[in-house]
């Protein structure tokens, strides 16, 4: 019973949480809401590969890409193909996986670093191609990448209109997407998937010693993490309407990878937490100015340049004062700050070999 | 019909031969050491009967079965279990959920009862279950490793060197459990560099030297050989 009014108390309050945004802060804020839902399930995505099997992923947003790029060439002008929303997003999420196997394949031998390297330029290779599929076909648009794309219309309302309202309808479609994407990450956690994961991340061998198909169960975690990641890029691309390469750099992958890290590998709470954390801080950021006017009278150094500047400061910051990021998971606060029960069981006993 | 046939087993690393042509047998409920000084292939040979290494030639039969087709994941449903060298715990996980993966290939009902009996076996590890196994000392971590392996339900169980890295005293009493699990019919292959210890404990044993077998038979008679007691037992 108290559960539930609890889970009433959180729905109200999302519920609400785009119109008190966008009363006190402007519309400007609801979409960066928006943005934040897309990057909890990219986050979350990313968390699947990187959190929960231990494999190092730099290149994750290329899956953003291709969802995003399945959803431009079909619903666009510019195939002259309009397929509905509800058909694109799934093969958007399928199309991913698949790439995300194509990965995760020649490099099921791989771990740590040398992973990290391979998965980098990956995401490299995906983001040059689509640079350049222009030519001698015009696949991809190149540079200017592909615009006009079909709004997401549930039925015959497109989300799209009127277009005061974008931005409070996509919201509520992104809040169900990212809820939806929480809870199969939590079932996929507690399943037998998830615990032969979590194997193959602490010992490989033992893992295979104990019947675990680690080959599968690794290619699994590369398709599963990529196809959130080509959900959420389907929505992107209805939800702007526009896709070209230049969202898609090694950049927004490292920032994917600190959202997971901040907000504590492989702990799905920790993880939403990260994402949106890291989403609205750079915006934040940008009243720097204002507030530099206020105190000093004059704005003394430019806000644009000082907000990444805090940005990587505060970055730092929590790695140094919260290694195990800012929500851990219990097992990894259990290994890096012991305490309570368990460190009492640790510190008990230790040295009598004979027993 | 011998539970583990081995013969002429060769296994080579980049050209570098680690094992040259063994032969090695098991019956059931024996405990069998194989004994020999570092890099005299002891390890690599069980390595490549689990097929984490892949052997060059030879035959490998359990039950008569070729092993050698087997991926090396479904080799504790046949009822294999490789109890690695240095362990190979999931270090931060618990005590509890290490042993619980034992089963991860079971899907009976009578797991909770394997795991009390491995907690009866080894009363320490109920006393640190919730904790991470890594934290735990190098005889504790031996602990959860053999019961983990326990908790498979091996029919045939590899040891990999169990007393490296121990204090004697709980050499001694890894060892011990090792005999209790053997008299329970369980036939079990010990890999060891202590010898002494290994040999008195077993029934056969087999002695290793840069890749070859070059002394086989009871135990006891090994530990008697004066080869082997100058090369091993110091002596």
């Amino acid at each position: 019973m108290k559960k539930a009014l609890k889970r009433g108390l959180y729905a109200v309050l999302l519920a609400l949480l785009p119109f008190a945004t966008g009363m006190a802060f402007g519309k400007t804020w609801v979409r960066i809401l928006d943005f934040a839902l897309l990057y909890v399930m990219l986050a979350l995505g990313l968390n699947i590969v990187v959190g929960f099997a231990g494999l190092l992923d730099l290149g994750y947003v290329a899956f953003f890409a291709v969802g995003a790029y399945c959803y431009a060439l079909l619903a666009s002008p510019h195939f002259g193909l309009h397929l509905p929303f509800w058909l694109i997003l799934p093969i958007g999420a399928f199309a991913a996986g698949i790439f995300g196997m194509l990965l995760g394949a020649p490099t099921l031998r791989l771990r740590g670093d040398y992973l990290a390297i391979v998965t980098l330029g990956f995401g490299e290779i995906i983001r040059i191609f689509l640079n350049n599929l222009d030519t001698p076909y015009n696949i991809t648009g190149g540079p200017q990448g592909i615009d006009m794309i079909d709004p997401i219309r549930l039925g015959s309302f497109s989300l799209n209109q009127p277009t005061s309202h974008t931005v409070y309808s996509y919201y509520f479609l992104f809040l169900f997407f990212a809820l939806a994407t929480a809870f199969v990450s939590m079932r996929l956690q507690h399943s037998r998937i998830g615990r032969a994961w979590a194997a193959i991340r602490e010992d490989e061998i033992a893992a295979e010693a104990m019947g675990i198909n680690t080959r599968n169960v690794k290619l699994l975690a590369f398709a599963m993490g990529a196809s959130f990641g080509g959900l959420s890029g389907g929505l992107f691309a209805g939800f702007e309407g526009f896709v070209s390469p230049e969202s898609f750099t090694l950049m927004e992958s490292i920032m994917i990878l600190s959202m997971v890290v901040l907000g504590g590998m492989g702990h799905i709470r920790g993880v939403i937490f990260g994402a949106v954390l890291l989403s609205i801080l750079p915006e934040a950021l940008r009243y720097v100015g204002p507030i530099e006017q206020s105190l000093f009278g004059k704005i003394v150094v430019d806000p644009s340049s000082l907000r990444m500047l805090l940005f990587g400061l505060a970055l730092i910051l929590v790695m140094l004062l919260r290694p195990a990021g800012l929500w851990p998971s219990p097992a990894r606060k259990r290994e890096l700050l012991a305490h309570g029960e368990t460190a009492k069981h640790e510190n008990t006993n230790i040295y009598d070999a004979g027993r | 019909m011998n539970l583990l046939e081995i013969s002429d087993l060769h296994v080579s690393y980049d050209g570098i031969k680690a094992v040259k042509g063994i032969d090695l047998h098991l019956e059931k409920g024996e405990i069998v050491t194989l004994v020999g000084s570092n890099g005299a292939g002891k390890s690599t040979t069980l390595k490549a009967i689990c097929g984490i290494t892949p052997v060059q030639s030879g035959k490998i039969l359990f039950e008569g079965r070729n092993l050698r087709s087997i991926p090396p994941h479904l080799l504790v449903k046949q009822g294999i279990v490789l109890v690695p060298e240095g362990r190979g715990l999931f270090g931060r996980s618990s005590v509890e959920e290490n042993l619980k993966m034992g089963a991860y290939s079971r899907g009976d009902s009578e797991i909770a009862g394997d795991l009390e009996k491995v907690y009866t076996l080894f009363p320490r590890l109920l006393e640190r279950r919730i904790q991470a196994a890594g934290t735990l000392s190098g005889g504790e971590q031996q602990m959860v490793s053999l019961g983990r392996a326990l908790m498979s339900r091996p029919r045939l169980l590899f040891l990999d060197e169990p007393s490296m890295g121990l204090a004697p005293i709980m050499v001694r009493k890894i060892f011990e459990v090792i005999q209790t699990i053997a008299s329970s019919g369980m036939t079990v292959l010990l890999v060891e560099q202590n010898a002494r210890m290994a040999l008195s404990m077993s029934q056969r044993g087999y002695v290793m030297e840069s890749g070859k077998i070059t002394l086989s038979g009871a135990s006891s008679s090994l530990l008697e050989n004066p080869q082997v007691r100058a090369a091993y037992l110091g002596q």
